[in-house]
């Protein structure tokens, strides 16, 4: 049988009788991206987090290239954990391209969603003719190249390190560890599947109650793109939160909590 | 020194930024760096300075894991200076009380020495890869000994060597219609020759067929561009499988997004289709030579081995059933006559005429054999000795039977022998020794006067 749980490194923490709501991290991440933000919810939520096969401590093995080549193969994963928990009224929390793989997922089997919730989405990075997405095609291949200068090795020399008081790390030494850990191979095949997917035609199907989250002066997902998504996905509500960058879980995670807990009521 | 001089004179780039990015505070070697004076530095994002690729990365790399575990170091990223050149540079960030303190470093030469090294290895990391996957390939090929096997294997070095979503293999026949031996492909089903979807096209232009983009199926392909979008395939790369200039037919790979069909792409199906096409001839030949050594060349018919064998089987099948068989040895009589007097040519003609006459004279499933020169062996399974009779003299007046362009002073008439095997009389027998009873009646009637049946049962 399949093993879902340990292939995707699934936890489930909260309320058992809650309303399930699950988290997908981004690209470049792993589940420890919502610490700040799934601890709100526990209370009154079934919290589910988990890694995207090749993030965090998901088993490596199961990284199937031809399966992982595109973002399907990540949305067929979350269906399969759903059934796994056998959970329906699902709110699905996607960051980043998780926002799309969430969009895959719940257009593929609707009958398990309750309410999705888009941070930081984008259907497409590149540009394309009347279609803005902040990149051109020669930025996905520095972004290629600069993942490779980083795990490749070839920056892993001596530079002298920054004086200063570090915050202490909120991570334990093993969670800092598989957040680090990287396969370089994976990385860059993830980095393809991520920036060079095209999903604009998917937004319009979406038949489930959406929330879209867009952080100010987000250079990967800029305001025009969560227009964009906006516009296209029928019924959905866009809300601009005052953070900058595109990791509000963890540079504001109180008004992701804040825009979540007044959408879902 | 205060320690504001140290920050100011420091050898390396600083900055200090809220933990949202936005520079408070930058010293004169950032300034230096990047071109801008500290007053444009201060306000500004941080990640604004970067290249988008670079910043692509910091945004989704660097922040969280500096947000997670407090630090972040020698991170390699591309600074866009003032007047638009860019420089690569190493960052080492700590996240603390008062923000984030980040140095920067120039590393440009490193860089440039590191970047070929980078280069080199990713130029070799390519190269591997394609020889891997060609040589697991090129095993998995040889060892295989029927088409199928083998389609199996080219549809799976496809799949490996390009992450594609699907792959199938489909041969063409002699009439144009493939069949999908190998892997799945739903949209690009069943097709002809000379229609214009990819793989026909493929087959039509000898050379591979790629449709990018959705755009492009729309375009190219419009029967089939609603059934890829169906099937979310964005995609498709088709090559076709030649053997010189002769199609064998197509290996297509499907993708869920849009893929570049560069040369490197193209070159390695190119190369899966051609190592594989060597094979499939070579299949072919072998299937070629079997059939050959196991059937007449002349007529068609089984050949002595083959007869031989399939009269051990048919009397171990009568034995299991309690069902006799029938075993009819022909001899022509006249043929020398005409092959002398005519010529080979001719004798070779009245040999096919005449094996299609036996052929036809008896049921599809009974075996028929020449034996060499002008004898022919006929079995037939649940046959006794009534029915043999009957069937020996349909024989016997087939053959008989006026020949086209063999004068009539020339007549050809078989000499039969019928051996009838009955299990239920309770004696064992033999292949060999049924041959050679047919034989043996062959002779006698041959002796009576030929063109007669005689017949013995075991």
């Amino acid at each position: 049988m399949l093993d879902v749980a340990r292939r995707n490194n699934v936890r489930v923490l909260g309320n058992p009788h809650g309303r399930p709501l699950v988290f997908a991290h981004g690209f470049g991440c792993s589940q420890e991206v919502w610490r700040r933000v799934a601890p709100h919810f526990l209370d009154d939520y079934l919290v589910v987090t988990f890694d995207h096969v090749g993030a965090g401590q998901s088993d490596l093995a199961a990284y199937d290239r031809s399966k992982y080549d595109a973002l399907d193969g990540y949305a067929s994963d979350v269906l399969e954990i759903l059934a796994e928990l056998d959970l329906t009224d699902v709110v699905f929390v996607g960051h980043s391209v998780s926002s799309m793989i969430g969009v895959l997922a719940a257009n593929a089997d609707p009958s398990r969603f309750g309410a999705l919730v888009l941070v930081g989405p984008s259907p497409r990075y590149v540009n394309d003719g009347d279609y803005v997405g902040g990149f051109e095609r020669a930025d996905i291949t520095e972004l290629l190249d600069t993942l490779d200068a980083n795990y490749l090795g070839w920056s892993a020399a001596m530079a002298p390190v920054i004086m200063g008081n570090a915050d202490r790390p909120e991570l334990g030494e093993e969670l800092t560890e598989s957040f680090c850990r990287v396969d370089p191979s994976i990385a860059r095949h993830f980095a393809h599947v991520t920036f060079l997917s095209d999903n604009r035609g998917d937004l319009a199907r979406v038949s489930v109650p959406t929330l879209i989250l867009q952080c100010m002066d987000d250079v990967i997902a800029p305001t025009a793109v969560g227009d964009y998504v906006h516009a296209q996905i029928p019924g959905s509500t866009l809300v601009t939160i005052p953070v900058a960058g595109h990791i509000p879980s963890l540079s504001g995670p109180e008004h992701v909590v804040a825009a979540m807990r007044e959408y879902l009521g | 020194m205060t320690l504001g001089e140290l920050y100011t004179n420091a050898p390396c780039g600083l900055l200090t930024s809220t933990p949202d990015g936005t520079i408070t505070e930058a010293n004169a070697a950032l300034s230096a760096l990047t071109g801008l004076a500290r007053e444009q530095l201060v306000g500004a994002q941080f990640a604004a300075l970067l290249e988008p690729g670079s910043r692509m990365f910091y945004e989704t790399r660097h922040l969280p894991v500096l947000r997670l575990t407090g630090e972040v170091r020698e991170v390699a990223v591309t600074l866009r200076r003032a007047d638009g050149s860019t420089l690569p540079v190493l960052l080492n960030s700590t996240l603390g009380d008062t923000g984030i303190q980040t140095a920067v470093f120039d590393a440009t030469e490193r860089t440039d020495y590191e970047r070929s090294l980078l280069d080199a290895r990713r130029s070799a990391d390519v190269s591997a890869l394609r020889l891997g996957v060609l040589q697991r390939a090129s095993a998995a090929f040889a060892s295989s000994l029927t088409e199928d096997a083998l389609c199996d294997a080219l549809a799976a070095s496809a799949r490996e060597g390009f992450d594609a979503t699907y792959t199938a293999v489909a041969l063409v026949d002699d009439s144009g219609v493939f069949r999908v031996v190998a892997g799945d492909h739903p949209p690009i089903g069943l097709d002809i020759v000379d229609s214009e979807l990819p793989k026909a096209r493929a087959i039509r232009l000898r050379e591979p067929v790629t449709i990018a983009s959705p755009a492009e199926a729309e375009a190219e392909f419009p029967e089939i561009a609603g059934a890829l979008r169906d099937a979310r395939i964005r995609s498709v790369s088709v090559m076709p499988i030649l053997d010189g200039d002769r199609p064998l037919g197509v290996v297509a790979c499907s993708f869920l997004r849009e893929r570049d069909f560069d040369s490197d792409f193209l070159e390695l199906q190119a190369a899966l289709a051609r190592q594989a096409a060597e094979v499939l001839v070579r299949i072919r030949l072998q299937r070629q030579l079997e059939v050959l050594a196991l059937y007449d060349q002349l007529t068609g018919l089984l050949n002595r081995e083959l007869m031989r064998e399939g009269v051990s089987s048919a009397i171990s099948a009568a034995l299991a059933a309690a069902s006799p068989i029938s075993l009819f040895f022909l001899d022509l009589d006249g043929f020398k006559e005409i092959n002398d007097q005519r010529g080979h040519r001719v004798g070779d003609a009245v040999l096919r005429e005449i094996a299609g006459r036996v052929r036809s004279a008896v049921r599809v499933d009974d075996l028929v054999g020449r034996f060499g020169g002008d004898e022919f062996v006929v079995l037939c399974a649940g046959v006794g000795h009534a029915d043999a009779s009957a069937i020996g003299e349909a024989l016997r007046t087939a053959v008989r039977a006026p020949l086209d362009g063999v004068p009539a002073e020339l007549p050809v008439t078989a000499s039969i022998g019928v051996a009838v095997y009955e299990p239920a009389l309770g004696r064992d027998t033999t292949a060999d020794d049924l041959l050679s009873l047919a034989d043996d009646a062959m002779y006698a009637s041959k002796g009576a006067g030929k063109d007669r049946v005689t017949l013995v049962v075991r």
